[in-house]
Formats: C-alpha cells, structure tokens, sequence
C-alpha cells in the first residue's frame, strides 16, 4: 500500500501548472479557495473563516469558509444576484462587518485575490 | 485503493479507538479538483494524511464551528513534510497535522496546524471534545 500510494500520487500530480480555484463541497458545507501554490498551514480566523498562509513566508494563499450553503442563500437577500452570476468576492465582502482592522484587510486581501473569479462549483 | 473512496485508509474508530477500525477516504471529486488546478502540494500531502492515520496522536469530536459537532479531527505529527510527489523536507516547527473527517469517513481536508501555547499536542483552534486518548 505504501508503494502503491507514493506511485498513485507521482501519477496523479504530473506537471499540472497551478490555477486558482474555489471548491465548494455540499457535503461539508464549505468553500475552500486557494489562489497561490505555495506549501501551506492553517490558521483558524473566526468560527467560520480559516486561513491559509505559506508556511515560508507567512503570506495569506487561500481560505476555507464553513457555513456557506447559508451566505449564498443570503446573498440575494442583499445583492440582485442569482448563484450563477456571483463572485467570490462576494463571500468575503459578506464578512466584513464587526471585524477588526486587521481581519478586514485579510479579507481584502482575499477578496483582490478573487477578482472576478464567478462562484460556482469546480 | 478503495471502492467507495478513491482512496482508502483504516483510522481508529472513533466509538472505540483502542478496538475497532474504520475505512476513511478521499472521494474521487476532490482528487480531480486537485489535479485539474495543479495542487502539488495538497496532492503530496496525501502521504501525510496516510501517516496521521496510522500514527494518530489524538482524536477529537467537533469542529469548533457550526453543525460539525458530529465530524472528527485526527491529529499527528509526521516527521516530514511534502512538497511534491517526490520533494520531502522537515516538518514545520511548532506544528501539528490535521485529518479532518466527515461523519460518513470522508476525508474533507488536511494541513498543518500550529499547536496551542497552553497545550503543545493540542492544535489551535480546536476545541471539541478530546475523545483518544481519554488521559
């Protein structure tokens, strides 16, 4: 199994060139969205929000957000949007209130990384 | 590899960890979101979590977050990190890695985690209920 396992994975990696990407799993009820390759760690922001920062130099990669089947239900609530016409900066946009200085500018910071990025499934 | 995952792992049962298995794995889906986007990384780490899984330090029940009270949390400390399928260098100091478990056994994610002052096998942010060891 060990070898089996280094095998599959040097098989399944190849030379894909990393793309940002946002997944959404129903299942967990999550967006995850990374926007740079680099080697990562995670840092727990609010009950919702996790960061992810490079593990070398510190600087924000991507995030995961819990709970999102309830933002995008939301979402139309405050935006004339349907789901397929979304962005991801959206979600973060949706977080900005009661935060502190700093986490807004994390959020910033992720929603320049989203740009138009629409939200849909990967 | 398994059937009702793309691949498959035997993790310590949560009801009875010191007993029992249980078969845990990654879906198919997240394997081609991966691979489709390039994620090296994430990809390599598959090993990590292989590790985590079979040298498990502590299991915890719940998320900390909203409606995740029935999800699992492995926690481990390999002695290497991945960086690609065939890049391996030391663990980041400081650090623990995380297996995070739907209800079902479904693998939703893994990363590094830095550990709580107060409590260094213990990763922040993670606060539900240490269910193993129970010393």
């Amino acid at each position: 199994m060990a070898t089996d396992l280094k095998d599959f994975l040097k098989a399944q990696i190849g030379d894909t060139p990393f793309q940002p990407y946002v997944e959404i799993s129903p299942e967990a009820d999550a967006l995850t969205f990374y926007f740079k390759p680099n080697a990562d760690y995670s840092q727990r922001l609010t009950d919702h929000v996790t960061l992810y920062r490079s593990i070398e130099s510190n600087e924000l990669v991507g995030c995961r957000i819990k709970g999102i089947r309830g933002i995008l239900d939301d979402l139309p609530n405050f935006l004339h949007v349907d789901h397929q016409g979304a962005k991801l900066s959206m979600v973060f946009w949706s977080f900005r209130g009661g935060l502190d200085d700093e986490d807004r500018d994390t959020f910033k910071q992720l929603a320049e990384a989203a740009g138009d990025m629409p939200l849909q499934m990967a | 590899m398994g059937t009702r995952w793309r691949i498959e792992f035997d993790a310590r049962h949560p009801n009875s960890p010191d007993q029992e298995t249980w078969k845990v794995g990654i879906a198919q889906s997240k394997l081609e979101i991966l691979q489709k986007f390039g994620h090296a990384v994430n990809q390599a780490r598959i090993l990590l979590v292989r590790d985590v899984l079979s040298d498990t330090r502590k299991i915890v029940q719940g998320w900390s977050r909203p409606d995740t009270d029935d999800c699992f949390v492995y926690v481990g400390g390999p002695g290497y990190d991945c960086r690609g399928s065939t890049i391996q260098v030391p663990p980041p100091p400081g650090m623990v890695f995380l297996v995070f478990v739907l209800p079902d056994g479904t693998i939703d994610d893994w990363n590094w985690r830095p550990v709580k002052r107060e409590d260094a096998t213990m990763p922040e942010g993670i606060n539900g209920s240490k269910i193993w060891p129970q010393t």
